[in-house]
């Protein structure tokens, strides 16, 4: 079975958010809807050695959308069927079908699934699956400045990057599979970490 | 707190007081203690039975952003729990509505109807499961766990027991000054607030990277403090009974059932305030 994914370089990103305006841009979103989102996790402090005070503050991002997992908690959860996994292995939802009911962004430990109020129905990142179709990259991929984001078959990207897909503040990738491969920034702490805090939460 | 999901605190809440209910009245009902014309008025007091769990179920429509497309609720029966309860939940409706239809308008031989009550409450339990089922989601740590299926039960019996001895009081039932009902409700009183207790305290244990359970919902022991003493001026009504000796009555327990609806229906809210999940 086909499955795509993405290398995310936590490493180089900026937290410049290209990436998920790019995004809104190509899908025309409302503010408040976020296909992909870039978040802030920040911790630190002051640690006393001998007679001086040093700080330990550090920050990192993580650009997140959909991971178009292998056990998505979203679709097992789905009543109407409309959030399933195509045989290419992007997890998209049906628009048609959805009835709304906003169960599938209560399951996804992502905050992958994007409720859009005035269509009445979930909306999310669905892998711009139609440029994939015609060769081209994700719209999102494509405008990184900082080339932190990378698109391909999900067996290629982890030959070249290792499997890595946890850190914190994500679930730990044993629940949904995603399909993503992270390098973590040098400040990257494990995924259930507790020294830190989500820096920009109206941001995502 | 969660008010803005009142819809599913409504549906939930009512649907399970109206099986809680069904299943004492279901129960009384098959074991032939009452008399033709208790039967009788009993049917017709169930009316409001089917009020209830009607109201529900047009609450839990204003919950979907399309409720045009409801039907397609249905679409996953047996791979999704929410297609089961919105499965289980409509054939309760329909084989206990049809029993009372039947029972109303005295059509069918009592044997017919009593299979269909029999059916209609097995199937309430499994609509009750498929609730309980609905919110233990893997990646959910505030609601997978013991104190889904203790609250929601919890309701069924609260709720639901007080219901039933209102609607037995209404019908002028030989049963209503039943003293099982009011004490089988004070155990499950004390059991939950035991349980409150406890999940409170476990709270503590839950955290993500950037959520903390204990501090999802700021005025929590407000809203405890509201609930528990709802709750217990309900017991109160629902035990005066008991004490004095005398007959309840209808202008006795309706207020009680209110305060205790009222209660549950506050826990419900900070049940799905409480939502988070393992990640962000
Ligand atoms: S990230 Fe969330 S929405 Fe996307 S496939 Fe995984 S569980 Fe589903
Ligand atoms: S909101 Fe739509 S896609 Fe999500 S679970 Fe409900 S029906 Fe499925
Ligand atoms: S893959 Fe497409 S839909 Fe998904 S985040 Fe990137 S640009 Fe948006």
């Amino acid at each position: 079975m086909k499955q795509y994914g993405f290398y995310i370089d936590s490493s180089k990103c900026t937290g410049c958010k290209t990436c998920q305006l790019s995004c809104k841009d190509n899908k025309d979103l409302d503010i408040g809807v976020n296909f992909r989102r870039v978040y802030e996790y920040a911790g630190g402090d002051w640690l006393k050695e001998g007679e001086i005070y040093r700080q330990s503050v550090y920050s990192y991002y993580l650009s997140i959308a959909c991971n178009h997992c292998d056990q998505p908690a979203c679709t097992k959860v789905c009543p109407s069927g409309a959030m399933h996994k195509r045989e290419d292995g992007f997890v998209v939802v049906d628009e048609k079908t959805c009835i709304g009911c906003k169960y599938c962004s209560m399951a996804c430990p992502y905050g992958a699934p994007q409720y859009n109020e005035e269509k009445g129905h979930m909306t999310k990142c669905d892998g711009c699956f139609e440029r994939v179709e015609q060769g081209m990259q994700p719209v999102c991929v494509g405008s990184c400045p900082l080339r932190a984001l990378e698109f391909g078959p999900i067996a290629q990207l982890r030959e070249k990057y290792g499997t890595n897909a946890d850190v914190a503040p994500l679930p730990s990738s044993l629940t949904t599979k995603p399909n993503i491969v992270i390098k973590q920034n040098r400040n990257a702490r494990p995924t259930d970490d507790q020294s830190g805090h989500l820096a920009n939460p109206k941001e995502v | 707190m969660a008010w803005h999901e009142w819809p599913l605190m409504l549906f939930t809440v009512l649907a399970q007081t109206s099986v809680g209910s069904f299943l004492v009245l279901g129960g009384l009902l098959l074991s032939g203690q009452l008399s033709l014309n208790e039967e009788n008025r009993l049917h017709k007091a169930m009316f409001f039975l089917w009020a209830l769990m009607g109201l529900g179920f047009m609450a839990s429509t204003a919950h979907l952003g399309s409720p045009l497309r409801a039907m397609n609720a249905l679409n996953q029966v047996g791979s999704s729990w929410l297609s089961n309860e919105i499965f289980f939940g409509s054939l309760f409706f329909a084989a206990g509505g049809f029993y009372w239809l039947l029972s109303m308008l005295n059509k069918g031989t009592p044997q017919v109807r009593k299979m269909l009550l029999a059916a209609a409450m097995l199937i309430g339990i499994v609509f009750m499961y498929a609730m309980i089922k609905v919110y233990l989601i893997d990646t959910v740590p505030t609601w997978n766990n013991i104190f889904t299926p203790f609250g929601f039960i919890l309701t069924m019996l609260l709720s639901g027991l007080l219901f039933a001895q209102l609607l037995l009081t209404g019908a002028q039932s030989k049963q209503a000054g039943h003293k099982l009902l009011p004490v089988a409700g004070a155990i499950a009183a004390v059991v939950s607030l035991v349980v409150t207790v406890l999940q409170m305290t476990d709270l503590s244990s839950i955290n993500s990277a950037v959520t903390a359970a204990a501090g999802i919902i700021d005025n929590m022991q407000q809203l405890q403090l509201i609930r528990g003493a709802l709750m217990l001026a309900a017991l109160a009504l629902w035990f005066k009974p008991l004490i004095t000796s005398d007959k309840p009555t209808t202008l006795l327990l309706a207020p009680a059932f209110v305060l205790m609806f009222v209660s549950e229906f506050i826990a419900r809210g900070i049940f799905y305030g409480l939502h988070m999940t393992t990640g962000m």
